[in-house]
């Protein structure tokens, strides 16, 4: 052992001192062991040693501060936890997720689980008492587009005739028209007007007297004659339904049409038309024979 | 001074994307405007000569147009 000792550097005596002079010696070594020593003295039940500075054994009695965590538990809906140490704690319902969409819904007191996302159009509704995702089935009449249109002389749907439906209904309101045009339609694909096929039957009726028929009486590159005057159109509605257009079969249509002239005069014209073709259309449009039109156009679509 | 567009312009929508689109006409378009525009006043003509027709008739039978549809009745 050194002397003096390592590392306190409290004084012992030497081999050389005089046996007279060790209780002398004692006395210091005993004291400096002492002060050494007094912070150690003191304190009270549950208080622990804390270092006053950094001076080696500087030390202070000091009390717990009320609220240190001393453990954490994991409840419900939580994992992980512990009481010494980093703790980790994991929100169970976050990795219960799995999905890009997923729902979480609860299956009894504290417990849930997850749903996966449903496929397009889709709604979420409840079957054997839990929430599921399920297609439902077209109402009976199902607005697909309403579009509007100002001063042009034609007018273009695109995608409104598609595999949900099979059956459609068109409701035309034109509210001015800028010349006395014979409204024409034609169905389409793709984008492109079919001009060819059209065959159609119009009655034709006047409030001035007399009525008429007449077949294909517009060739056979578009359908109807929907007659409009620009001095009476006010709100002029035609009504028509399509039957089957997206099949690989003769599309045909009916329509009801009424008009006013600047003389006054009342027109109600029943019509029915048919392409002979085979092709799958998915659009329509309206065309003016002259000048250019303004209104709207809804496209409805049956269910089945 | 107005200026306006002497070229007619059409609206083609598509009802999935809701893109609406306003362009003006191609001439195949106003060639096919101007072929409808010529078979709707043939049309008219012929609608306005039968109108004729038919009153000239009526005045050459001495009869009023009830009285004809009472007779085709």
């Amino acid at each position: 052992m050194s002397n003096p000792t390592t590392p306190f550097s409290w004084q012992m005596p030497t081999s050389t001192d005089l046996v007279t002079d060790l209780p002398a010696d004692f006395e210091v070594f005993g004291q400096a062991v002492a002060t050494s020593m007094a912070d150690l003295l003191g304190g009270t039940t549950g208080q622990v040693l804390a270092k006053t500075s950094a001076t080696d054994m500087d030390f202070t009695w000091t009390t717990p501060q009320v609220g240190d965590i001393t453990g954490v538990t994991a409840g419900v809906g939580i994992t992980g936890g512990g009481t010494s140490g980093t703790v980790t704690v994991t929100n169970d319902m976050a990795t219960t997720i799995t999905t890009n969409g997923d729902l979480i819904y609860g299956t009894g007191s504290g417990t849930y689980t997850r749903r996966a996302i449903g496929s397009t159009g889709q709604v979420l509704t409840v079957a054997a008492g839990v929430p599921s995702w399920a297609t439902v089935a077209p109402s009976a009449l199902t607005l697909i587009t309403n579009s509007s249109f100002s001063a042009v002389s034609s007018h273009s749907i695109n995608s409104c005739f598609t595999s949900t439906y099979t059956n459609y209904k068109i409701i035309i309101n034109l509210t001015a028209v800028s010349s006395t045009p014979d409204m024409n339609f034609r169905l389409r694909a793709a984008g492109t007007d079919t001009s060819a096929n059209y065959n159609s039957l119009r009655l034709y009726g006047a409030s001035g007297g007399g009525a008429a028929a007449d077949l294909n009486n517009n060739g056979t590159d578009d359908l109807f004659k929907w007659f409009m005057d620009n001095t009476d159109v006010q709100n002029t509605f035609c009504t028509m339904e399509v039957y089957s257009p997206q099949k690989a079969l003769k599309t045909s249509l009916n329509a009801v049409m009424s008009s006013r002239s600047g003389g006054g005069e009342y027109y109600i014209t029943p019509y029915w038309g048919m392409q002979t073709g085979t092709t799958q259309f998915d659009g329509i449009t309206m065309l003016c024979s002259v000048g250019t039109m303004t209104g709207s156009i809804k496209v409805y679509g049956y269910g089945e | 001074m107005i200026m306006t567009k002497d070229i007619s312009q059409v609206s083609e929508f598509d009802a999935i994307t809701q893109e609406h689109i306003v362009r003006d006409m191609t001439a195949d378009e106003i060639a096919d405007m101007n072929a409808r525009k010529a078979r709707a006043d043939l049309s008219r003509e012929n609608e306005a000569k039968a109108a004729t027709d038919k009153a000239a008739l009526l005045v050459r039978l001495g009869i009023t147009a009830e009285e004809a549809a009472l007779l085709l009745s």
